[in-house]
Parts: structure tokens; C-alpha cells; sequence
């Protein structure tokens, strides 16, 4: 008799696990137009945590699977800003020089953090602070580039973002 | 009688009523010269006629090796069957009830050495909680100091293995700078981490440079444990001396923080 109540707590405590994972899944925006980032990249700013993360991408998972990201931070005095970082890593390798003489030609200034790694080698960042504007200017260079025309729209997801209309930082 | 397939011969704790055991010539290493007849005997207190019971126990079991006692687990003396099977069965049906036969040669290679039910034929479930009664051997009987020195060997040895754990798991982290490591698959992933603009340690994959969530690195700052410790607290010294509570780190630390509100609104 134990054995089968032991093995029934079990069970319930394995689905509800599983259900606990699964609804800890973002939920990803799908068909993202370029021009309509402006929005994703707002909520991020105002709702998202320290270290909230907006992550476009091409494709779910595989090799071909290209992303870019936003992250979200607070400073000490309180206030929110975003940051955009292309990693130089194996899959966007030919992209990273593009993007960075893309940049350069419109003007942003942008910074390149080593990591002191041998398989993501370098970051490419760009500190956006709250200007959503300069966001959407960044996001759309970096689709352009990174996801060229063949991906005219694309997946987005957040990470650490609060579900309620709230604003959190300044 | 029918050749039988296997050879099950064991005991359960306390007394015994019954003694079967089957033989058979794949069971054991070295086979009988008469394993083919195969044999199933059953001892019973009120047996009619043990004598009879007696002469096929010594004719057809001369191989496997019984390990026979009064009390099961309280003393033992290990009985070749063939050569002492007659003490066994001539004893009185008194005698017979507290006879049990803990182990074979053959039953332990059969049951990974735990003890079965005479007469009888395990089913799973039996068989899986058999090893829910399983005990260490008991020491109680041996001197004093050697318990002590057994019971600090197996300490040591605890000790020891713990030890070499974490030195493996801090030397992979150290080699490779990132997670990997047994007690990092244990408590979460360690990731490399980056400054983000703000001054603020940033995870990131370092397969693809994707960055993560802040949580996803295991540490007592942001562990979920953590957060949810904390925002309960938070919420709870909220609710009772009506102070502001602090903005969350992340959603699990903002709904532990609601919860402790609700918490701390109520008990006190």
C-alpha cells in the first residue's frame, strides 16, 4: 500500500514538475516584422529586469539558427538602459566585421570586449542606454545584416521581464 | 517429478515452516551428476514422513552449499546439503519450525544474494521490497573497538569520497573556466560571464555568445532558493512593518515576495 502511495506522490510530483518547466518556456512572438521592433525593445526597457534579455532569431535551434539580442540593465543610481551584443563566435564570424563597419558608417559608437576565450572570442556592444530610437536604429542594422533578406520576419522571445504593466528602474 | 528450470532456496526472517528448493544444471557451476532428475522437497512441521523427506534430500542435493541456522541472521553455519542434509531434516518438527535457510551457493547467484521466501517463487513486487529490508551486517556481536574503528572507516571513507568530489568539480572549473563539473550539474550550470554596461556580471552561452538570464549561474546571490528565500522575506518584513518592498531581481523573487505579503498580512 505504501509503495503505491509513494509512487503516486511521485507522479504528481514528477507532472507537476513538468509542468512547472513547461510553463517557465518564454513564449516566443512569431513572424516579427522590422519595423515593429520598436515596441518588443519599449517592454524590455520598462518592464524588463536587471538583466532582462529580448533575443530575435531565425530559427529555434540547428546550425542555421542566427540570433541577435538585447539585455536590459540597471545602474546604481537606478536607471535603465538597454545594450545590444553581437558575439564573435562560429556562426556569426562572417557577419561580425560587417556589422561592425555598418556601424561605423552610421555614426554609433559601439565597444569590443574580449572575452579571453577560445569559442566566443570577442562581444561587439553597443550602449543604448534608454533611447528606444537608437534601439530600433541598432535592431534594424543588425536584421538587415545578420538575418539579410531571406528572413523578412523572424522569432522573438524575452527572458526575466515582468508579465505585469509595470516599470521597473527609471 | 518434473525437471524444474531454477533453483530458489532462501528464507525469510523469523520461522520457517516450509523448505523447497529447486535444482537445476544452468544454475550452478558445478552441476550434479543427477541434475537432471531435479527435485523439490518440502519440510513441514507435521511432515508424515521426514525419513523419506530425509534419504531424496542427500540423493539429489549434493552440490549447492546452504548456509543454515536456528534464527535467521543470528547464527550461521554454512552446511554442504549432500553431506548434512540428514541433520537437517531429522530434526523434530518442533525443531523444524525455527530452521530457515538463509542463503545457497545457487540462490544467492540467483537473487543477487537476497533472501526469498521458501516455497515460492518471487514476484516483482516482493522482490523489490526484499531489498527495502535489507541491512547491513550487524556488528553487535564483534568487540567494541573494533566496531569503532569499522564505524570510523566507513566515515572516513564517506568523508573521503565528499572531499574528492569537490576538489574534482573546483579543478574542472578551474581547467575550464566554466561549468561542467559534477557539483555543477548538481546545483545548476556555470557560465562565463561578461560586464555588462552597467558594471553587472553578464552569463552568456560560450557555444554561441547568446546571453542568459541572470539566474542561470548557480550562487547564493541568485539561486532560486535564494530568490525565493529572500523575496519571501522581503514581502513578509513588508507586510508587517509597512515598509516598501524592494524592486525583484527576477519574477520568482517578485511572486515569493507577493507570497510572503500575503503571509505576513495574515499570521501576524
Amino acid at each position: 500500500m505504501h509503495h503505491w502511495l509513494i509512487a503516486l506522490i511521485g507522479a504528481v510530483v514528477g507532472v507537476g514538475l513538468f509542468l512547472w518547466w513547461y510553463g517557465q518556456r518564454p513564449y516566443r512572438y512569431k513572424n516579427i516584422q522590422r519595423n515593429k521592433l520598436a515596441r518588443f525593445l519599449e517592454t524590455l526597457l520598462h518592464r524588463g529586469y536587471q538583466g532582462g534579455l529580448l533575443i530575435l532569431e531565425t530559427k529555434r535551434s540547428g546550425p542555421e539558427r542566427k540570433f541577435l539580442q538585447f539585455s536590459k540593465y540597471i545602474g546604481q543610481d537606478g536607471r535603465a538602459g538597454l545594450e545590444f551584443g553581437f558575439p564573435l563566435a562560429v556562426w556569426s564570424r562572417p557577419y561580425y566585421d560587417v556589422l561592425r563597419k555598418e556601424l561605423e558608417a552610421e555614426g554609433i559608437r559601439f565597444q569590443l570586449h574580449d572575452t579571453g576565450r577560445q569559442d566566443t572570442l570577442q562581444f561587439l556592444v553597443v550602449d543604448i542606454g534608454p533611447d528606444v530610437a537608437l534601439a530600433q536604429r541598432v535592431a534594424d542594422l543588425a536584421v538587415h545584416t545578420v538575418f539579410g533578406s531571406t528572413h523578412s520576419s523572424f522569432q522573438a522571445f524575452y527572458q526575466n521581464v515582468s508579465p505585469r504593466a509595470e516599470r521597473i528602474g527609471r | 517429478m518434473d525437471p524444474l528450470p531454477s533453483l530458489s532456496l532462501g528464507a525469510h526472517e523469523g520461522p520457517v515452516v516450509a523448505i523447497s528448493f529447486r535444482s537445476s544444471r544452468s544454475m550452478c557451476d558445478t552441476p550434479p551428476q543427477d541434475a537432471h532428475r531435479g527435485s523439490e522437497h518440502v519440510l513441514r512441521p507435521n511432515a508424515e514422513r521426514p525419513e523419506q523427506l530425509k534419504t531424496e534430500a542427500a540423493v539429489t542435493c549434493e552440490w549447492p552449499v546452504a548456509t543454515i541456522s536456528r534464527r535467521s541472521g543470528v547464527s550461521r553455519r554454512k552446511t554442504p546439503l549432500g553431506s548434512r542434509a540428514g541433520s537437517t531434516s531429522t530434526a523434530s518438527p518442533k525443531a523444524t519450525r525455527s530452521i530457515s535457510v538463509t542463503r545457497s551457493g545457487c540462490a544467492a547467484k540467483k537473487t543477487g544474494g537476497r533472501t526469498a521466501r521458501p516455497g515460492r517463487q518471487l514476484t516483482l513486487a516482493q522482490y523489490l521490497r526484499s531489498w527495502g529490508r535489507w541491512r547491513p551486517p550487524s556488528t553487535a556481536k564483534l568487540p567494541r573497538s573494533f566496531r569503532r574503528t569499522w564505524r570510523a572507516a566507513l566515515g572516513g571513507l564517506a568523508v573521503g569520497k565528499a572531499v574528492g568530489v569537490v576538489a574534482a568539480s573546483i579543478e574542472a572549473d578551474v581547467a575550464t573556466g566554466a561549468g561542467g563539473s559534477r557539483v555543477g550539474q548538481l546545483v545548476g550550470r556555470g557560465y562565463p560571464t561578461k560586464l555588462n554596461s552597467a558594471g553587472q556580471t553578464q552569463p552568456y552561452n560560450p557555444v554561441n555568445g547568446q546571453y542568459l538570464s541572470p539566474s542561470a549561474n548557480p550562487g547564493l546571490r541568485l539561486s532560486p532558493v535564494a530568490q525565493v528565500s529572500s523575496g519571501f522575506g522581503q514581502g513578509y518584513a513588508s507586510a508587517v512593518t509597512g515598509g516598501m518592498v524592494p524592486d525583484a531581481v527576477t519574477n520568482l523573487q517578485a511572486w515569493a515576495q507577493v507570497l510572503g505579503h500575503m503571509v505576513g498580512s495574515i499570521a501576524p
